[in-house]
């Protein structure tokens, strides 16, 4: 899981080629907002699935999510795009990862803790827009789900914490 | 409700100590208008809040101010409606609207032990109180009778009369810690305003776990409720009322409350007796906001005492991973304590303390702190997991002894509503952090017996603020050196009284709600047998 | 809570039960008779006495209990041994007639708010146990229940013979010799002394059960008593013996159905006393009810819904400012989803039940729906004691309807339909009838009409005779 898998980049290339090619025999593919946030969301969800550590993730989460970070920072997409390249060049494994950004000064070293903000908290943005899109859901939750209620949840009926958690 | 003009009796502030005293008041048959400066609000509306807010562990997310009624908020940036003159800042939260701060706490209920109020004569520090335990004894009862409150026997507040209920059920990790610590400190189940049982047709806990901001249930007492309770026994509440000034007679007689509506019209209502239960801070600050010719001072202050003698309940803490899991975050937020340390011949040396366990959860703050280190992935999970079922915290709850020096004044800027904003000067003092250093042994002792590690320390320096504004309204006897008497009647003007923690002249080693209410109850009692259901009202007009 | 066998227990608190009663009343040189007495008092539990025969607060069996009902308010009498306010003069006989027949000492007669006509099937044997646990087993209490004034003509007693001609069957119970001993037993009690029909029994105009729909579900003016015939998807037909057996004894079966209201009333004073024999008893028998099936129901009101909730919609959206404009997810979060979880699953246990496959919200009646909104419920005998807070103060019938539609489409029967008049009813306390109205008018045109008759045959005799 330290590296986008080569079947990924592949379909990216294939989908460029594919407009590419359209575009030549005047026969472009529609390439609606729809298509090309889709490709965009693929990308969100890899490098949400290394972040988070979890092989599969809500597809309508990793959408809601997706969406409210790209209203924020319309440059995003590309950050993703840019982030997967260069954990392939530097063979970056996940712990490793913000500590590499962090070395060089990178711009895009803030976009892991986004996006780690976004699906362990729930929350997309910052101080004043800072805005909450999951609570119950949020992978911080579920991680305890078997222990924990999130707050202002009840745990039970009354006296059930007494009991040692199994 | 038609806009009001009058009331045998004015209360300002619709907080738990304010809407407790007219209950009494509307109880016993009088006519009674509480005057609030912020709106109402459901419980519903805060629980959604809460859930929706990007900031849980920013409580106040829960709680916005209304504009003509600000109170501090810090978080993501600060109001800068409490202003902070140093040296060291006095950062209180509170909540301007109906039912006041109280929705919000952990229902910490403990009665002072009897020492606590004569600290001066017992311990050479301090001020000792007009009135002794034995006279706030039965009030203690009827406070705990009101709001449901049930805790372990023995912690030094002798009673002569049961709880209403039995205490709590003891979390988990409550009890592990109790029984590791068992062979050095008796670790006790906190006295709380919490059911451990239905009560007044409010449900037993639940353990939602978020007391603080807000106990979904209404299974913890909060002034949300007191508020009901006063309009059922048939008080009038009028919320948007933003009262900025007191207007005297001729004679010092408090005359009339103005408030400003949210639109900054201005009201004059007139009554019989009037009472100030704005919160330590707002009390003070509308006195002093009432000031004329004749108290250029402001009123009830020819002492020049109020707004001075700021305390609080400062916190240093320890945070630790014990060697077993405990998880933390299952049933009500601060559940045990120890009370070993709230008395004793030390306290002519050093603060006093209590020593508090969280059963806060810890998922938000782990998580906030695992991303700010750039964590993720499994190792993420991992940590979490861990944080969640090993992290403990223990906690002081120090004294701050009584000075001038440390006040509530009147800011140089003004707020939304073109008042003066409320100021602190305030610092910590060497009694108090004294204190804390003396309580840093028993962290230790506490992490070692549980086989602690990763032990962190509160930044030293570094003394939370717990919100229990205490001294701005000092009683006591003398009236050169407090603002009220024994009754909590200002030495000043024979119609107005204080209610609320501002007028508890020292803050002893427990919050502060308890005390404050014991006293306010005592008042009412007193004003109800001296003068009846109209109060006093002016020589001449009852035929005298 | 869960499904735990409660069954020692009950035991002991029988016995507990039954020595502290013993304590109560010292019966000198009538030991013998104790067993007679403790059998009274277990029959007088199955009849559920108290239910009506005591005011809240008040002493039991010292009458005041109120019953609502389309003709006014009957209040039960003191039926304690008292020789100057209660039945302590009462001789077997008059006992019998009282609960048998209707009548009382005095030769009046009683309204059939007393369900005489359910008792008339007890046996002679149980009858006597229950006078001597009435004389013997009950303390006197000296002082007088507020009598019962109906509006005229109600309150002419004598009434109630027309009545008892046309609705009891003054006839002992008697046991079928094909059907097992446990069918018989349930019959003789739900059809006697548990009196089921005089709730769950639709009735007619005249106010007698309608024998065609017995056990078949009716509304009790707030709360709706559900079919509990056989049918598989109206009734009870898809439970087993021991989920009936549960939610009799404990006041629930599971997640899957929580009684409430005055069935759980029903439940704390009486069902769950009775012992386990008796309680599989009434299982039986109620399994074997000639079935009646709602139209609409194709399935059981437990079978709908499932886990689900509306996040999406509702985390991050402000609240609108009028509170009335709260969508029912938002009214949800704001205050139900703490106990029952923000996908109406419940807590780890079940401790606070889930939402979904949940009779509650299953039926096609929603009416306790509301009712349970508005009331909560609360149940004390319980440890830890059950407790939903009713909602009548916080919510508005605007706000209560957005929430029942939301519940029953996500968790329970979206068929069903819950308006704002509805709860508004309910809240008032449903829906006054009209029957004290329309028997006026009644009786006033058949007195019309008989004077127009007489006025017209005077007329045709003076033609007649001129």
């Amino acid at each position: 899981m330290s590296a986008p898998s080569h079947s990924h980049a592949f379909s990216r290339r294939s989908f460029l080629m594919t407009v590419a090619l359209g575009y030549l025999t005047g026969v472009a593919p529609r390439v609606s907002a729809q298509t090309f946030a889709n490709a965009n969301l693929d990308d969100f969800i890899q490098i949400s699935r290394l972040i988070t550590g979890r092989g599969t993730l809500p597809a309508s989460q990793a959408s809601r999510l997706f969406n409210a970070m790209m209203q924020d920072d319309a440059q995003l997409s590309s950050k993703v795009q840019a982030l997967l390249r260069l954990i392939e060049e530097r063979k970056l494994g996940i712990e490793r990862l913000q500590q590499s950004l962090d070395e060089d000064g990178n711009a895009l070293s803030e976009v892991p803790q986004k996006i780690a903000t976004a699906w362990f908290l729930g929350v997309v943005g910052e101080a004043e827009t800072a805005r909450c899109l999951e609570y119950e859901r949020a992978l911080n939750a579920v991680i305890v789900a078997d222990v924990l209620m999130p707050p202002t949840y009840a745990y039970g009926p009354y006296g059930s914490w007494a009991r040692k958690p199994t | 409700m038609a806009v009001p003009r009058s009331a045998d009796f004015v209360v300002i502030g619709s907080g738990i100590v304010g809407s407790l005293v007219a209950r009494k008041l509307a109880q016993a048959g009088a006519e009674v208008l509480i005057l609030e400066a912020g709106p109402r609000v459901t419980r519903g509306e805060i629980v959604a809040r809460f859930r929706n807010s990007p900031r849980r562990s920013d409580w106040m997310s829960a709680y916005p101010p209304a504009p003509w009624a600000p109170h501090p908020i810090y978080k993501p940036t600060d109001n800068n409606y409490l202003l902070q003159a140093g040296p060291y800042a006095y950062a209180a939260e509170y909540i301007r609207q109906v039912g006041g701060t109280s929705w919000h706490w952990a229902a910490h209920a403990w009665r002072n032990v009897p020492n606590d109020f004569k600290i001066r004569t017992l311990y050479g520090v301090g001020v000792d109180w007009p009135i002794d335990y034995e006279d706030l004894e039965p009030f203690y009862q009827e406070a705990e009778e009101i709001m449901g409150v049930s805790g372990a026997p023995n912690t030094g507040s002798p009673r002569k009369k049961p709880f209403p209920m039995d205490p709590v059920a003891e979390p988990y990790a409550m009890r592990r810690i109790r029984e590791r610590l068992a062979s050095a400190y008796t670790v006790v189940t906190n006295t709380t305003a919490r059911n451990s049982r239905s009560y007044d047709g409010r449900p037993a806990c639940c353990g939602n776990n978020s007391c603080q901001p807000i106990c979904p249930i209404d299974a913890q007492y909060h002034g949300g409720l007191a508020a009901q309770a006063a309009e059922a026994a048939g008080a009038d509440l009028f919320p948007n009322a933003n009262v900025y000034k007191l207007e005297h007679d001729e004679r010092g007689r408090i005359a009339a409350a103005l408030y400003y509506d949210p639109d900054k019209n201005s009201h004059r209502v007139t009554g019989n007796t009037f009472i100030v239960a704005a919160n330590g801070i707002e009390s003070p600050r509308l006195l002093l906001l009432s000031a004329s010719d004749t108290f250029p001072r402001g009123l009830a202050n020819s002492s020049d005492m109020v707004g001075r003698n700021l305390m609080d309940h400062p916190s240093t803490s320890l945070t630790f991973d014990a060697d077993e899991d405990m998880w933390l975050g299952r049933g009500p937020q601060s559940p045990s304590s120890i009370n070993s340390m709230r008395d004793g011949p030390f306290r002519s040396e050093h603060a006093p303390y209590r020593l508090d366990f969280t059963n806060i959860s810890r998922i938000d703050g782990t998580t906030r702190e695992l991303i700010s280190q750039g964590i993720y992935g499994s190792e993420f999970e991992k940590r979490l997991r861990h944080s969640a079922a090993r992290e403990l915290n223990v906690k002081n709850v120090l004294e701050v002894l009584p000075d001038p020096n440390h006040r509530i004044a009147l800011g140089d800027e003004k707020d939304a509503m073109g008042i003066p904003k409320p100021q602190t000067h305030y610092s910590i003092d060497g009694y108090t952090r004294k204190g804390h250093e003396r309580s840093k042994e028993d962290f230790r002792r506490i992490a070692e017996l549980l086989g602690g590690s990763n032990l962190r320390f509160s930044r030293e320096g570094d003394f939370a603020n717990n919100q229990h504004i205490c001294g701005t309204l000092s009683m006591g006897h003398d009236p050169r050196a407090s603002v009220c008497d024994q009754w909590a009647r200002t030495h000043d003007h024979e119609n107005l009284y204080l209610a609320g923690t501002g007028v508890l002249p020292t803050c002893g080693t427990c919050n502060s709600t308890e005390n404050a209410v014991a006293v306010a109850l005592r008042t009412a009692e007193h004003i109800l047998s001296e003068y009846g259901v109209r109060g006093m009202r002016p020589s001449g007009r009852d035929g005298t | 809570m869960g499904r735990h066998r409660p069954y020692l227990p009950l035991c002991f608190l029988a016995a507990g039960l039954w020595l502290a009663d013993g304590g109560g009343r010292t019966l000198a040189a009538d030991i013998p008779d104790a067993g007679l007495i403790e059998r009274g008092r277990y029959l007088a539990i199955a009849g559920d006495c108290v239910a009506c025969h005591m005011a809240p607060g008040g002493k039991p069996f010292a009458g005041g209990g109120a019953l609502q009902t389309p003709f006014g308010t009957i209040l039960a009498t003191n039926i304690t041994p008292s020789k100057t306010h209660g039945i302590g003069s009462y001789t077997l006989a008059q006992f019998t007639d009282a609960v048998r027949k209707g009548i009382r000492a005095d030769g009046k007669y009683l309204y059939p708010a007393m369900p005489y006509t359910a008792y008339a099937l007890v046996s002679d044997d149980d009858i006597g146990a229950l006078y001597a646990y009435f004389m013997r087993g009950v303390e006197p209490v000296d002082e007088p229940s507020p009598n019962t004034s109906l509006p005229f003509p109600f309150n002419i007693r004598l009434l109630m013979a027309a009545w008892n001609l046309l609705f009891l069957d003054d006839t002992r119970f008697h046991p079928e010799s094909d059907k097992s001993e446990a069918w018989n037993r349930g019959a003789y009690l739900v059809r006697g002394l548990a009196h089921c029909g005089v709730c769950h029994t639709p009735r007619n105009l005249l106010m007698g059960e309608k024998a065609s729909r017995a056990l078949g579900g009716t509304t009790l003016n707030t709360w709706f008593a559900p079919n509990i015939t056989s049918d598989p998807n109206s009734g009870l037909g898809s439970w087993s013996d021991q989920e009936v057996v549960d939610y009799l004894h404990l006041g629930h079966a599971g997640g899957k159905s929580q009684a409430a209201g005055p069935m759980a009333e029903a439940i704390d004073n009486s069902l769950r006393h009775l012992n386990e024999t008796d309680l599989n008893a009434i299982a039986v028998y109620l399994k074997t009810v000639r079935p009646i099936r709602n139209d609409g129901d194709d399935k059981p009101p437990f079978a709908w819904g499932q886990a689900s909730d509306e996040l999406d919609a509702v985390r991050g959206a402000p609240l609108p400012s009028d509170p009335n404009q709260m969508s029912g997810a938002q009214i949800y979060d704001a205050y139900c989803a703490t106990c029952h979880q923000e996908r109406g699953q419940g807590s780890f246990d079940g401790g606070l039940p889930p939402l979904f496959h949940n009779t509650s919200l299953g039926r096609q009646n929603t009416d306790n729906v509301v009712m349970v909104i508005l009331d909560g419920v609360h149940r004390t005998l319980d440890r830890p004691e059950i407790l939903m807070p009713g909602f009548a103060r916080e919510l508005s019938d605007q706000q209560i309807a957005t929430l029942g539609i939301y519940l029953i489409e996500h968790y329970g029967n979206p068929n069903a339909r819950i308006t704002i008049d509805q709860v508004s009813q309910l809240r008032k306390g449903g829906v006054s009838s009209p029957m004290l109205k329309l028997f006026r008018i009644g009786v006033a045109a058949g007195i019309a009409l008989i004077a127009v008759a007489a006025a017209y045959y005077l007329f045709r005799w003076r033609r007649r005779r001129a």
